[in-house]
């Protein structure tokens, strides 16, 4: 199931009635929206759309029935017990992981961000910037891990050359353990201009 | 060579601070009550400067402070004792203790001009400025990690003992790196109180345990400069300039380095 799906199937799991319509579903074999709706006392609407998100998660399956030659749905379990993978791999970033770290950066000119070293060693532990213009701005404040404020730390400056993100922490001696977390927060910072990529 | 001076004229007029409190101080209280109080308040002025010389000199470990002490501590005396003053002496003559107070006021002003008594940090920006070019818009307020060096912390402590007496600037110590901050005339009153916590926001370069080399320039200070320097030039130059010093320092060349700062500087009180 990815992210996405598990947002879905967590929302209508939290709702009061959903155990219900699945004890339903469990000892009537087959449901209607009408049927469960009429059971429970929910709205019509309310069953139907909780049916057919089970439907679209793989979790039911739907059959189209006539009565009086008018259609409806009818839900059965697929299965009377469904197992849950959840993929956290699928999270990363689908780009090459190598041409990310060959692209080359510096710090913006005039950024305006203000970076706070640690008080136990030569790496930043957050950095604050402002987001909006002028009258609409606000501070937002990023606390760094010691990896990414280590990196920062090292982050050429608006008028150095540009270095790519390979050389920026080899140079910071940062273990490639932390290298998703170094690309996280060279991303946000590129968005909010406070990181220069090199085109 | 010649050196091209990059910062702004220095108009910090902290120096005529002492003078003028002291005359102000002075007249008022005259004003108000009488010579004898006016001659008081003007000799405890007199011992508070005695007390700030005698902690430049105890911080720096440069004896040269106390002669301007001395010269304050006399004076504060002769205030007091004179027949207008609070505690008037008959025994002596209390116009011995205004000769020997002007002997070191003498010898003050001598120590002044051979620049014996003159904190050298705006010489050292000086410096880190020369053959900087123009580059808007460079400014930023990280450190930059210059390099390594090969020096153990306990030779750039003994260096940073040399950069104090000498008054480049103040140094502060933790447990694994060597703040250097230089000192600008005018700014050493203020950089006397301030601890270690408030330095972070000044210009200082640090020696870590690792022999890494890190430089901060402030935006207050890279402000003086005529014009808007390239601001990585400028770092990778002050640390270069320390790093002159330090091997200057341990081949025994200290005159180089006086003659560094010397080739720089322009007033005595600048």
């Amino acid at each position: 199931m990815n992210f996405k799906e598990l947002r879905l199937f967590g929302l209508y799991m939290g709702k009061e009635y959903a155990q219900e319509i699945f004890r339903l579903l469990v000892s009537y074999k087959t449901l209607s929206a009408s049927e469960a709706a009429s059971r429970l006392n929910l709205h019509i609407r309310t069953a139907q759309d909780f049916l057919e998100a089970m439907t679209t998660l793989h979790i039911l399956k739907k059959e189209e029935v006539y009565e009086k030659k008018r259609p409806y749905y009818r839900y059965t379990l697929l299965s009377n017990s469904h197992q849950i993978t959840i993929n956290f791999d699928q999270l990363a970033d689908k780009k090459n992981p190598d041409s990310i770290l060959e692209q080359e950066i510096k710090e913006f000119s005039n950024s305006s961000a203000k970076f706070t070293t640690a008080r136990n060693g030569n790496y930043f532990s957050n950095v604050t910037i402002w987001i909006g213009n002028n009258r609409n701005s606000e501070q937002r404040k990023i606390n760094l891990t010691k990896a990414q404020g280590q990196f920062l730390y090292n982050l050429p400056f608006p008028d150095s050359e540009y270095m790519s993100i390979t050389d920026i922490y080899k140079k910071a001696e940062i273990e490639s353990e932390f290298l998703n977390e170094i690309i996280d927060i060279v991303t946000v910072l590129i968005e909010y201009k406070v990181i220069d990529k090199k085109n | 060579m010649n050196y091209i001076n990059k910062l702004k004229p220095d108009k910090n007029i902290t120096g005529l601070f002492q003078p003028v409190i002291a005359i102000f101080l002075f007249l008022a209280i005259f004003l108000l009550f009488n010579l004898t109080w006016a001659l008081f308040s003007l000799s405890i002025v007199y011992f508070l400067y005695t007390l700030l010389s005698i902690k430049f000199s105890t911080k720096t470990k440069n004896p040269n402070f106390l002669v301007p002490g001395t010269f304050q501590l006399l004076f504060a005396i002769y205030l007091l004792v004179l027949p207008e003053g609070l505690v008037p002496i008959t025994r002596i003559e209390p116009r011995i203790f205004l000769a020997v107070a002007v002997l070191f006021m003498i010898f003050s002003a001598y120590l002044m001009f051979t620049k014996k008594l003159k904190w050298k940090g705006r010489e050292i920006f000086e410096l880190s400025a020369q053959n900087v070019s123009i580059k808007e818009g460079s400014f930023t307020g990280r450190p930059k990690p210059i390099t390594k060096i090969d020096f153990s912390l306990q030779q750039i402590k003994e260096f940073s003992q040399f950069f104090q007496k000498n008054l480049f600037g103040l140094t502060y110590y933790s447990d694994k790196q060597i703040y250097f901050v230089p000192v600008k005339m005018g700014d050493e009153y203020k950089m006397l109180i301030n601890s270690q916590s408030h330095i972070l926001d000044k210009t200082w370069v640090s020696f870590a345990e690792s022999g890494e080399i890190i430089v901060h320039i402030s935006k207050k200070d890279y402000l003086e400069y005529k014009e808007d320097l390239s601001f990585n030039d400028l770092c990778d130059n002050m640390g270069n300039v320390f790093i002159d010093f330090i091997d200057s320092y341990f081949k025994n060349e200290q005159i180089r380095i006086n003659d560094k700062i010397d080739s720089v500087s322009n007033s005595i009180f600048a």
